[in-house]
């Protein structure tokens, strides 16, 4: 499927990029033809053998599921939410 | 201008470090309509060229490179000089360390004259794609001096310096070299230490140098090379020196030809000047072996896959708050979008846009894990083919130097010159290019491709094909 306008807009957005409206196009047009090009690896597959390792992949958006753990426990927050710094130890 | 001869002169008296840096400096200033440059230390250079004097006037050896100017491509960090890789994103950034491989060159009494224009971040096989100006080939103004390396390979083959430091990732200094006329190496992976050097692709970026000889190559090389505890990748094992070649010692070489490079575009006048040179091996006693290796078709697909990949994660990091470009905007967000946007041109943009699209969860074919695997197989398939030949030899680059802005529009026929030079940067074996003839009075480059590990043995075929060209 080729790429259109609103995938790129979407990829950049995660790639924390903004391409201007009246460049869109051309991206998506350059990057359809590289992708392409890269897409030639499926086409080598199925006249060699090659490895083909399996790796899971998270989703691109997080959620309660996958989030990670916070850095600090609930209990180093004060009751605004702010952070409370542990005293260090050995100093009064 | 050859390295060794300049610090054998540096070091018995015979020539002054400052005059040598002088000269190297007033060609530098000379040649600048070349663009080979980013930014020239005159007085840097000057000032360790007095201090290397001194040494010598006291009886001290500075070292096996005493005096001999260097330039140093811009992404190589150089402590309190400008680290820009070429890009916005870094105008005005100051490097805070030294890279371990130009430390190791600078402990030996190299002098480093300048910085060296490239593609910004090293994307690009041009020298176009920099923020700063475009690099010229000296042999050819009007053409390109290829890329990533465009200034260290120009600076070399204009005369400024006899040794310049670039980067390779997919042929970033091999392809540079064979447009420009010189020799360019690409060590294995792990061979140099990347501390110090600006990531693009972290498991294929290697730093090598670029000279007019392969015996300069080759000390370079030696120096820089050996374990750093600051990049945990590089090699334990110390890389052994070649043999320099003696009467007969071509006889016995086993020269791998992989059958579909050569078969496939014998009617490529690049190919035809290489196979003349190779037929002069061969009739100096060199055996040809023809290889099957189907696989080195899927370079290029995986090569772009993986670094694009790897150069959207690396980059990642210049997000205007900590290095260089700031787009001062209300929101956070705000701030970094804009920056990144203003501050990367666009085959950067293009790199990360596309290792974004691969990498995600929306790419449903799985084509970056696939990529993994082809080069797992080309891996294999190289190992052993190498274990049957001293070195496999291809073309460096499809053509000689291609006029400016010939490729510029079209991507895909600017990464179609990687072709030759992406199967060892993804399977890491080392690789040589070397001047190997001319078509219509431009440089063509051949490649040779070493096990792993084994610099001294493509290092030392090199020297032979250079003798016989003689």
């Amino acid at each position: 499927m080729p790429i259109d306008s609103l995938t790129v807009q979407r990829i950049a957005s995660l790639a924390r990029l903004e391409i201007p409206d009246e460049r869109v196009a051309d991206v998506a047009a350059d990057m359809d033809r590289v992708v392409a090009l890269m897409r030639r690896i499926e086409a080598f597959e199925q006249t060699h053998d090659t490895e083909r390792p399996a790796a899971p992949r998270r989703v691109d958006s997080t959620d309660a599921a996958t989030r990670a753990p916070p850095a600090l426990p609930p209990e180093h927050r004060d009751e605004t939410g702010a952070v409370v710094v542990p005293p260090i130890k050995g100093k009064s | 201008m050859n390295a060794l001869v300049v610090a054998g002169a540096v070091r018995m008296g015979n020539r002054r470090a400052v005059d040598v840096v002088d000269g190297a400096l007033k060609r530098a200033e000379a040649t600048d309509h070349l663009g080979a440059f980013t930014h020239l230390m005159p007085e840097h250079a000057r000032q360790r060229a007095a201090a290397i004097d001194a040494q010598v006037a006291r009886g001290i050896d500075p070292g096996r490179l005493a005096g001999v100017p260097i330039a140093v491509k811009d992404n190589i960090a150089h402590r309190g000089q400008p680290l820009t890789a070429a890009s916005r994103m870094l105008h005005g950034h100051v490097a805070a360390e030294t890279a371990t491989a130009l430390a190791r060159l600078e402990a030996e009494g190299a002098i480093v004259i300048g910085r060296t224009n490239m593609d910004e971040f090293g994307m690009g096989s041009s020298g176009e794609h920099s923020a700063v100006r475009p690099t010229r080939n000296p042999l050819d103004p009007t053409r390109v001096p290829g890329g990533s390396s465009s200034g260290s390979a120009a600076a070399v083959a204009a005369g400024v310096v006899p040794i310049a430091l670039g980067s390779d990732t997919g042929g970033s200094v091999r392809q540079p070299a064979s447009f420009c006329g010189v020799v360019g190496l690409k060590p294995t992976y792990g061979r140099v230490s990347r501390s110090g050097l600006i990531a693009f692709g972290s498991s294929l970026d290697q730093i090598g140098p670029i000279a007019r000889s392969v015996a300069d190559v080759a000390v370079v090389t030696a120096i820089m090379a050996g374990p750093d505890p600051l990049d945990s990748t590089t090699l334990a094992a110390p890389m052994t020196m070649p043999e320099v070649p003696q009467r007969g010692s071509i006889r016995g070489l086993r020269v791998g030809l992989p059958r579909r490079i050569w078969d496939d575009a014998h009617d490529s006048p690049v190919h035809a000047a290489l196979t003349a040179r190779i037929d002069r091996l061969a009739a100096h006693g060199a055996t040809l072996v023809p290889l099957d290796l189907p696989i080195l078709e899927a370079a290029i697909p995986a090569y772009y896959l993986l670094t694009s990949a790897e150069a959207a994660s690396n980059l990642s990091r210049f997000d205007g708050l900590r290095f260089g470009q700031r787009a001062a905007r209300d929101a956070l967000n705000d701030t970094v979008t804009a920056s990144r946007s203003e501050g990367f041109g666009a085959e950067v943009q293009r790199r990360i846009l596309l290792g974004t699209f691969s990498l995600s969860e929306g790419f449903s074919s799985d084509l970056f894990h696939r990529a993994n695997g082809v080069r797992t197989t080309m891996r294999a398939a190289l190992e052993e083919a190498l274990s049957d030949v001293d070195a496999i030899a291809t073309p460096t680059a499809p053509t000689t130097a291609f006029p400016l802005g010939e490729k510029t529009r079209d991507p895909v026929a600017m990464y179609q010159s990687d072709i030759y030079t992406t199967p060892p940067s993804l399977t890491g074996h080392p690789a040589l290019s070397i001047p190997a003839g001319r078509v219509d009075g431009l440089p063509v480059g051949l490649q040779l491709i070493g096990s792993h590990g084994d610099e001294a043995g493509i290092l030392h075929l090199g020297m032979v094909i250079a003798a016989l060209s003689q």
